[in-house]
């Protein structure tokens, strides 16, 4: 049977089957992806049952066939390479054990999008926390040719990345994945979920005056606001996928903010830092546990970024987060807490004649 | 567990849709609207709104923060937060932010929009000082006082993040003076420019490219003319090729400029008055039928061969040039001198850029004359003239 249309115009057809048979094979699997992470960064045979795997999918994605018979192919020849790898006598515990269990979950593996998925169940939770101020996107993935930070595979995995364009007035918006294909892997496949958390969090619904890579609030501030609601839905998004998801979305955060010699990974570090700053003060201030903490500080983050302001006063009004909070700020602080003020006084501040 | 996880997520929200509660829990909304029918009024619905969305209302804070304590199994967190790793965050790291935001406060459209970007990187400036001095004053409460703070940081700090704050602290305090439109004194100039001046090769080695040029546009804009229309054109031609010269040569010799700016501003700043300078002047005979003059730089590249001078001193870097010429030397300065003035006096432009246009037009005229006496004229005539272009379409 031909190959259909890709559902992504960006999409060769040939790239597109490749993603997908990578993608259906990691969520048949995903209940086992962080151990299949682990034992494929060390020599043995997971890591060659890991490059059987990869052979195959170049192989099958070379044909013009659809979705669902690419999948179905790449699942059966990958079924007879890892027979291959349960034969042999040499095979430690774990690793029999793991690719017995890829095995039998591999064979579940279908044509459906997964990819997609996760972007709707993401949308749809994010869409309930915005409201009326929600941007319904569309998803956009696109193939780039090289890995997004230019890292090398051991230490960064995530060959993956996601931006959103710039809507200006529209209602409407775009979620745009960049997937580097040939280096997709399981662990990429597991930051999909806080990639797409990131965009619809920090942009999708963003009132503001422009696009900045590097602002300390929309890259910072939301961003930690990101992986709270990441461990919050993680579960719901896919309970399978869950725990590698968080697991994958703690691992990427560190290689972001480990990068601070970008304009954009020193936004990151110093918008996480005043999130943790307010968290402090909101534990300290009202005694709350963390966790109710840190529920405030991403409720404010989001009602922030639904106030109509330039961009410039949401990263000042960051850059007062810093311990102690100046007076006038805890002030407007304890005021938005108890309900008496908007999240948009908390941009009134003064500012040097 | 998820009640209270209903509870505290309606005591942050306050006034909230069941779709918006349910973001921060696992429950279907008829859990949910049962916990909260169950809270003894601390949470009362509010309204029903069309296609059976429900708000409610927080009615009692307090009432609903103890509900929430009182559902916390004792000793066990609700959600024991899965990274509580704290980001630390280096003074480098904060300064280099710091130092993108005074950039870009140079791009800025409005003096809104700069006075804002200024008050983000001054806040950081002051977090950091805050946390290199020994703890006292909180950081907020720091003066970014250039001088003050100069003292105390050596103390307590390593050479680079000292030469990297003493700058930043004084492109902010420049930008705060350019944003409020306050002139500041030549001589105050100069001391910021000597305090720089031994930390060059350090702001060199750390690659400071963009702030170094912030720090130049800045103190070169407070020499910039006020009013054009006071100065005369060869006047204003020559300054405005001396700033533009020092600010270029920041991409090529940070020491060269450094050193270029303090007789740059004792020769234009603003408190010695409005030096007239002209672009020829004899300043004394001397024996031999020489003479000691002062003449606009580029002239002397326009000279034939066989005419003889001797370069003496750097009267304004980049435009005027004192020298030791012959007679017939110096006549022929004095020719060009005035052709070119004439020139700029007709012109009705009186743009900056226009004047050096207006130089490199009666350049190629003087090139054309002079090759009859030395072909090497027109190559460097249009070598200058190259120059001149660039410096012309560069920022003044």
């Amino acid at each position: 049977m031909r190959g259909a249309t890709p559902p992504y115009a960006d999409l060769e057809p040939r790239i597109w089957r490749n993603l997908l048979a990578r993608a259906a094979i990691y969520h048949a699997t995903r209940t086992r992806l962080s151990v299949l992470c682990d034992m494929v960064r060390q020599p043995g045979a997971v890591q060659g049952a890991f490059n059987d795997l990869e052979i195959q999918v170049m192989e099958c994605a070379a044909e013009d066939v659809d979705d669902e018979t690419t999948v179905s192919r790449v699942v059966a020849a990958w079924d007879r390479a890892l027979a291959e790898k349960l034969g042999l006598k040499q095979l430690d515990e774990a690793a029999r054990r793991l690719l017995e269990e890829l095995q039998v979950l591999a064979r579940c593996a279908s044509g459906k999008d997964p990819i997609h998925q996760i972007f709707t169940g993401v949308t749809s939770l994010a869409s309930a926390l915005y409201g009326s101020y929600w941007r319904p996107p569309t998803l956009v993935v696109s193939h780039i040719r090289s890995h997004p930070r230019g890292a090398l595979l051991p230490t960064d995995p995530y060959a993956v990345s996601a931006r959103t364009p710039w809507p200006g007035q529209n209602d409407k918006s775009a979620v745009e994945l960049l997937v580097f294909c040939d280096a997709f892997g399981p662990a990429a496949y597991a930051a999909v979920p806080i990639l797409f958390i990131h965009e619809c969090v920090c942009h999708v619904a963003a009132r503001q005056d422009q696009v900045k890579n590097d602002s300390a609030f929309a890259e910072g501030l939301l961003d930690w606001a990101a992986y709270f609601f990441l461990d919050m839905w993680a579960g719901r998004i896919d309970s399978g996928l869950s725990g590698a998801a968080r697991t994958h979305a703690r691992e990427l955060r560190h290689v972001l903010t480990r990068r601070t010699d970008t304009p954009e990974g020193r936004a990151r570090q110093l918008g996480h830092r005043a999130a943790e700053t307010l968290l402090s003060w909101f534990e300290e201030t009202y005694g709350y546990g963390s966790h109710d903490a840190a529920l405030r500080v991403s409720i404010l983050a989001v009602k922030l970024n639904q106030v109509e302001r330039p961009l410039r006063e949401k990263d000042h009004f960051v850059s007062r987060l810093g311990a102690p909070l100046p007076p006038d700020l805890e002030k407007v602080l304890k005021g938005w807490s108890e309900n008496r003020l908007d999240a948009e006084a908390l941009l009134v501040a003064p500012v040097p004649a | 567990m998820s009640t209270q996880r209903v509870l505290a997520a309606a005591a942050a929200l306050r006034e909230f849709s069941l779709e918006e509660v349910a973001v921060f829990c696992d429950e279907p909304p008829s859990v949910i609207v049962n916990v909260l029918e169950n809270t003894a009024g601390a949470v009362t619905r509010l309204r029903d709104e069309p296609m059976g969305r429900q708000v409610w209302r927080v009615q009692d804070p307090e009432g609903l923060r103890r509900r929430v304590d009182a559902e916390q199994p004792a000793g066990e967190p609700l959600d024991p937060p899965a990274d509580k790793a704290r980001v630390d965050v280096s003074h480098a790291t904060r300064l280099q932010y710091a130092e993108q935001t005074l950039i870009e406060c140079g791009r800025g459209q409005s003096s809104d929009e700069r006075r804002v970007l200024l008050a983000t990187a001054m806040n950081h400036l002051r977090q950091v000082v805050a946390n290199t001095l020994p703890p006292g004053r909180p950081w907020w409460a720091v003066e970014l006082s250039p001088i003050e703070l100069g003292v105390e940081l050596s103390r307590y700090t390593d050479a680079a993040t000292f030469t990297r704050l003493q700058l930043d602290v004084e492109v902010a305090s420049l930008t705060e003076h350019d944003l409020t439109g306050r002139p500041v004194a030549t001589k105050v100039l100069t001391d910021t420019v000597q305090r720089l001046q031994p930390l060059t090769s350090l702001l060199d080695k750390q690659r400071m490219h963009g702030v170094v040029g912030r720090f130049f546009d800045l103190v070169i804009a407070q020499v910039a003319p006020n009013q054009e229309s006071s100065v005369a054109a060869p006047a204003r031609l020559l300054t405005a090729l001396a700033r533009r010269r020092v600010r270029a040569e920041v991409e090529h010799s940070l020491d060269g400029a450094m050193r270029s700016l303090v007789p740059l501003l004792r020769n234009i700043g603003r408190d010695d008055g409005d030096r007239q300078h002209g672009l020829y002047e004899v300043l004394a005979d001397l024996p031999g039928g020489r003479e000691h003059i002062v003449v606009y730089s580029d002239l002397l590249q326009l000279l034939p061969r066989q005419f003889g001078w001797q370069a003496a001193a750097e009267r304004l870097p980049g435009a005027l040039t004192e020298a030791v010429t012959e007679s017939a030397t110096s006549s022929h300065l004095k020719l060009c001198a005035n052709m070119l003035e004439q020139d700029l006096l007709r012109s009705p432009y009186g743009s900056e850029p226009a004047l050096i246009g207006s130089a490199v037009h009666v350049f190629h005229q003087l090139a054309e004359k002079g090759a009859g006496f030395d072909d090497s004229i027109r190559s460097r005539s249009d070598r200058t003239c190259c120059e001149l272009l660039s410096l012309a379409k560069a920022l003044a």
